[in-house]
């Protein structure tokens, strides 16, 4: 098939000036940088690294994959890297803790190839069940920490981090944000890199090739590493990527990284701050620039530090300040007598705004409303939180399993969900979760909340989710005879980050066929003998599959199969399928708001006027559960 | 028309709810401002994949621009996908003076078909944009005319072109047509086309 329309960050045009989202212009860096082989698991801010690689690999002769987890695309990535080849691993920040494993190993081998590990952070947690300061990670493995500001930095940084990886044979951390991730912003292209290496183990770090040493006569393994350390502490003084701006009248200091620097240099500007304080942007945040450091906090009476998250720099200037200047006030996020800015959520101009405005005595920005009726206003602004689709199966799926619960009834019982869409089983009408740790954790917490009860204890998680962490813990249950009720819902992508394939569609990030791994077959390899496969969009049967796997003496499973609604509504517009929505025939319908209150799709309305509940075609897909609920029959195909 | 030289901060921002085509209309509307020579950030919500909760795209466009992220109080313009997204971005985001194009169409949350929310009314909303300092406010139901095109998903584009009809944005309509051309390029262009200029029409005839 021929591409109508080329991306722009696949465009082979040095000098166009053109429109990319910050995770675009990582991969684009990664393109004219020379990068040979990326792997990545999907996770919100850091999915469309590898999603755009993938979309350029073939055209420019580069391997793009997913990975099942983080921790084998990290392995994936340290592999190439020991090969000689430039490597990018990118995952979200809870990614990293997954490849914290292999990652505090290939730090001691020396890897040749340059090797960049993307860490996207989620301040505010937009799409995160926590917040997580990788800074910190980064420090714990001796590798340096890079922040970009903006899309174009990121851009620039990723090329030129392959040639600071190779120098110093050691990955180095790219660390960015959900507000560099997904901004977009103005990037120049530059030329691509196109030598493509061939890879092999190198020699001086292969133990096949060099004297095996015996343990007394080992070298320190960390005693390299720590070397490096001190190198780079010293190379960082000289980065194009730190700058002292705003130099002034300077008894007020500000230091900034990442998106920060954004917020500061704007603060600055807002509150005509511009002479009276100098600003210090940080392009590398471990090991820092102590001597730069040092000079800049030589003048100053008080420092604000900007920065995402913990008071990661925040705490080294500290320590540096000892030293250079230890009268210096240092304003940020740590001191409480001191604390200027909040330690959670993620900044912006308002919030940098007012902090730099009460470290340098100046009247804060105001808000323009203010005012009892306007209260008003806020009040009647309904309420909007996230919500399952239209149509999702997982709904039904939970629905189901209500209802299993009920006609037996189970009124003891404990269910701990995942990290995916059904996750949201927690919000009304359902309600049904109690909670939930990270990913694959339904598995692991069931069991302990099965032996701390003595009752029913039961794990919902994703088809994805499964593959990527569960199987170990369902090992351990069959093991251990732990009676919980495994529901995997596989709807057939790893819906909640935007559809990329998994393991189970047997699809690769480059769209090509590879081997599809089925669900059924590893539970039932995994020895579990009660096994129920279900469709969701069948409510009756699903009750009774259910209802059949929590009377089971013992560990059982029950797949829910049906297509993530979202995808099936795009293949059929592909197909150029119509997909029927239903509709209530206000004859039948009693107002009784069944559908709604135990089901609660978001396509079913109930109009108060008309004690009626009618359904929005906009978003009806017409998966007609909802018609198998309706105690009045009162809801069907259209027409 | 401003020329580019003149603006040194415009901000834009599009809102609405999951699936409603939020992102390709701040790509789309981005895209044509840095074809004119603009500076841009672009902070856009992709959260999670999943329809229905609510999204917002700040687009920042002008020499002065540096955060993605809008102020309180600082938007010269909210392009509104839904009536009640667009209330909950102009009371937060508008600046007093400021304009609002908004598609009056609710998409209403599970929580007030249950009865445990409201929904307002749209002239309970219009009043309220108002009393916010709303100066100039364009509204239709959008998702009607789209529905009327033959496909209830181009209503993003009929935002994009009553965006682009209501005078206010720093880069000409000739260039974010252009924009659209390249980039939905294939059997739906005609229909996108058709329905930004249906927006455009709409909005300057209010």
């Amino acid at each position: 098939m021929s591409r109508r329309w080329v991306p722009p960050y696949a465009l082979n045009e040095p000098g166009r000036r053109v429109l990319l989202l910050g995770n675009q212009a990582i991969a684009r860096g990664f393109l004219e940088g020379g990068g040979q082989v990326a792997s990545s698991y999907p996770g919100t801010p850091a999915s469309e690294i590898l999603e755009t690689i993938a979309d350029f690999a073939e055209m420019y002769g580069i391997y793009a994959e997913w990975a099942d987890n983080e921790r084998v695309a990290f392995e994936v990535c340290s592999g190439a890297s020991m090969c000689g080849l430039r490597t990018m691993c990118s995952m979200k920040h809870i990614g990293v803790n997954w490849a914290m494993d292999p990652l505090m190993h290939v730090v001691l081998r020396n890897p040749p190839g340059g090797f960049i590990l993307v860490s996207g952070d989620d301040p505010s947690q937009h799409s995160s069940a926590n917040e997580q300061d990788n800074r910190f990670l980064a420090r714990a493995a001796c590798i340096p920490c890079f922040e970009p500001s903006d899309p174009a930095e990121a851009k620039e940084m990723t090329v030129k981090l392959f040639e600071v990886s190779e120098a110093y044979r050691l990955p180095v951390m790219l660390r960015v944000t959900t507000r560099l991730c997904h901004v977009r912003g103005d990037v120049v292209l530059g030329p691509i890199n196109m030598e493509r290496r061939k890879g092999k183990m190198a020699e001086d770090i292969s133990w096949r090739k060099i004297p095996r040493l015996t343990g007394l006569e080992r070298i320190p393994p960390h005693k390299p590493l720590h070397d490096k350390e001190e190198k780079l502490r010293e190379a960082a003084e000289n980065l194009e990527w730190n700058r002292v701006e705003a130099t002034g009248g300077e008894r007020l200091g500000v230091i900034s990284s990442g998106v920060s620097y954004n917020y500061a240099k704007e603060a600055i500007s807002r509150l005509g701050l511009e002479g009276k304080v100098a600003l210090l942007k940080l392009g590398i945040t471990y090991p820092l620039p102590e001597k730069l450091i040092s000079n800049f906090l030589s003048g100053l009476d008080r420092l604000l530090v900007v920065e995402e998250l913990e008071p990661f720099v925040e705490l080294q200037v500290k320590a540096i300040s000892k030293e250079a200047n230890p009268k210096v006030e240092i304003y940020g996020k740590f001191d409480p007598s001191r604390k200027l800015i909040p330690r959670e959520f993620e900044l912006n101009t308002f919030i940098v705004s007012n902090a730099l405005a009460e470290f340098a005595g100046v009247p804060k920005p105001l808000l323009p409303r203010r005012g009892a009726e306007l209260q008003e206003i806020g009040k009647m602004i309904t309420p909007r939180g996230l919500t399952m689709c239209a149509g999702c199966p997982h709904r039904a799926t939970g629905y189901a399993l209500k209802q299993a619960l009920r006609r037996l009834k189970i009124e003891d019982y404990t269910i701990i969900g995942d990290i995916g869409c059904y996750g949201m089983l927690s919000y009304p009408p359902l309600r049904m979760i109690d909670t939930y740790l990270g990913m694959g954790s339904s598995v692991g917490v069931s069991q302990g909340c099965a032996r701390a009860t003595g009752s029913m204890a039961i794990g919902i998680i994703g088809d994805s989710t499964f593959l990527h962490a569960g199987i170990p813990g369902l090992i351990s249950a069959f093991w251990n005879n732990t009676k919980i009720k495994l529901v995997i819902c596989d709807n057939m992508a790893t819906a909640m980050t935007g559809f990329q394939p998994h393991p189970g569609t047997g699809v690769t990030a480059m769209r090509k066929q590879g081997n599809k791994v089925k669900i059924e077959d590893i539970v039932r390899g995994i020895g579990i003998s009660c096994l129920e496969i279900i469709d969701p969009y069948n409510v009756s049967d699903s009750i009774e599959a259910f209802m059949r796997a929590l009377e089971f003496d013992g560990p059982a499973v029950v797949i829910s199969r049906r297509i993530c609604a979202t995808e099936a509504v795009r293949l059929a517009r592909r197909q150029g399928v119509r997909l029927e929505p239903y509709a209530v025939d206000p004859e039948r319908c009693t107002g009784c708001r069944t559908c709604i209150n135990t089901f609660g799709c978001p396509a079913l309305v109930y109009d108060p006027s008309k004690n009626k509940v009618w359904i929005d075609t906009t978003l009806c897909m017409g998966c007609g559960v909802c018609s198998q609920i309706c105690p009045f029959q009162a809801i069907g195909k259209r027409g | 028309m401003k020329s580019m030289a003149q603006v040194k901060e415009f901000n834009l921002i599009i809102a609405g709810i999951g699936g409603q085509g939020n992102l390709l209309a701040s790509e789309i509307i981005a895209s044509a401002a840095v074809r004119e020579g603009h500076r841009v950030r672009v902070g856009e919500t992709f959260g999670a994949a999943q329809r229905g909760g609510p999204v917002a795209s700040y687009i920042r466009i002008g020499s002065e621009v540096y955060s993605p992220i809008i102020d309180p109080g600082r938007a010269d313009l909210i392009v509104g996908l839904e009536a009640v997204e667009t209330l909950r971005n102009a009371f937060r985001f508008l600046r007093p003076g400021g304009a609002v194009v908004m598609n009056t169409r609710p998409i209403v949350p599970v929580e007030v078909s249950m009865g445990l929310q409201k929904y307002p009314s749209p002239q309970e909303i219009i009043e309220a944009l108002r009393r916010i300092g709303a100066e100039k406010i364009i509204h239709f139901d959008a998702t009607s005319e789209a529905e009327r095109l033959g496909m209830a998903l181009v209503m993003n584009m009929i935002m994009v072109g009553a965006a682009a009809g209501s005078g206010l944005l720093p880069i000409s309509t000739e260039a974010i047509r252009q924009v659209i051309t390249e980039r939905l390029a294939g059997p739906l262009l005609e229909l996108n086309l058709k329905a930004f200029e249906l927006g455009l029409e709409k909005s300057r005839s209010q």
